[in-house]
């Protein structure tokens, strides 16, 4: 079987949104700490 | 509030050894790939064909006991309260509101899980195991009416994109999974011992 060539479109996207999920989770994360903080 | 149980034996077995063969599969994956060097690249292909059997194999073992046990049921989408648990994860956790979903032992999971949970059952999952197999049986497709439809290279990149949607499943599900319970840790918990406290007068 030949060795499937990566298709750099996909690669670029799916890393840039990868990669961008844990930064949206981080903030979200810190975000939440941060109120609750406030609030005691 | 009292302890229910709401994951059996075969359901925490079958998550866990999922994640397992997942993670060993992303690892011996993204090495076939190309993204990085590890165990070589035929080695890692042994490998991920070994763990991709492993996997299929306990797919099947619980899609039949989903059937038979009728919990597909707790998969079901809904749109009752979809946009309620939107708003409270874009706003209300901040606020200190109460999560809008009290879960049952018939429906555990909230309506976004059910969304989310389903997306990896009927898309995502097929889109890798079915784009997989493709991949590995392509010399015996490639002459067929199927090879003049699709090509390998086209069935590669179906295989990485829906592994790039699995790796945002993955990262998301990890994130509420570990720190959405009452305290932060008791989802993760009952994973693992099959019992969460749950408030039933609700």
């Amino acid at each position: 079987m030949p060795r499937p060539d990566a298709n750099p479109w996909i690669d670029q996207i799916g890393w840039i949104i990868v990669l961008t999920t844990p930064v949206g989770v981080l903030v979200h994360g810190l975000m939440r700490l941060f109120f609750a903080w406030g609030k005691d | 509030m009292s302890q229910v149980k709401l994951f059996t034996g075969f359901e925490r077995f079958w998550h866990w050894t999922q994640a397992i063969l997942i993670f060993g599969m992303l690892a011996t994956g993204f090495e076939i790939h190309g993204t990085y060097t590890l165990f070589g690249f035929e080695q890692a292909l042994d490998y991920h064909m070994i763990l991709a059997w492993t996997l299929i194999g306990l797919w099947a073992f619980a899609i039949f006991w989903h059937l038979t046990t009728g919990e597909w049921r707790q998969y079901v989408p809904t749109g009752k309260g979809l946009i309620s648990m939107v708003l409270y994860y874009a706003y209300g956790i901040f606020s200190g509101e109460a999560k809008p979903y009290h879960k049952t032992r018939r429906a555990k999971h909230n309506p976004l899980q059910r969304l989310a949970y389903l997306g990896f059952k009927v898309a995502i999952a097929p889109a890798i195991w079915i784009s997989g197999l493709l991949l590995l049986f392509y010399t015996d497709w490639n002459k067929t009416a199927l090879g003049e439809l699709t090509s390998l290279q086209m069935v590669a990149w179906v295989h990485v994109a829906a592994v790039f949607a699995l790796l945002i499943f993955l990262v998301a599900h990890i994130y509420l999974a570990a720190t959405m319970g009452q305290p932060w840790y008791a989802l993760l918990k009952s994973m693992v011992t099959g019992y969460e406290e749950l408030d039933q007068s609700k």
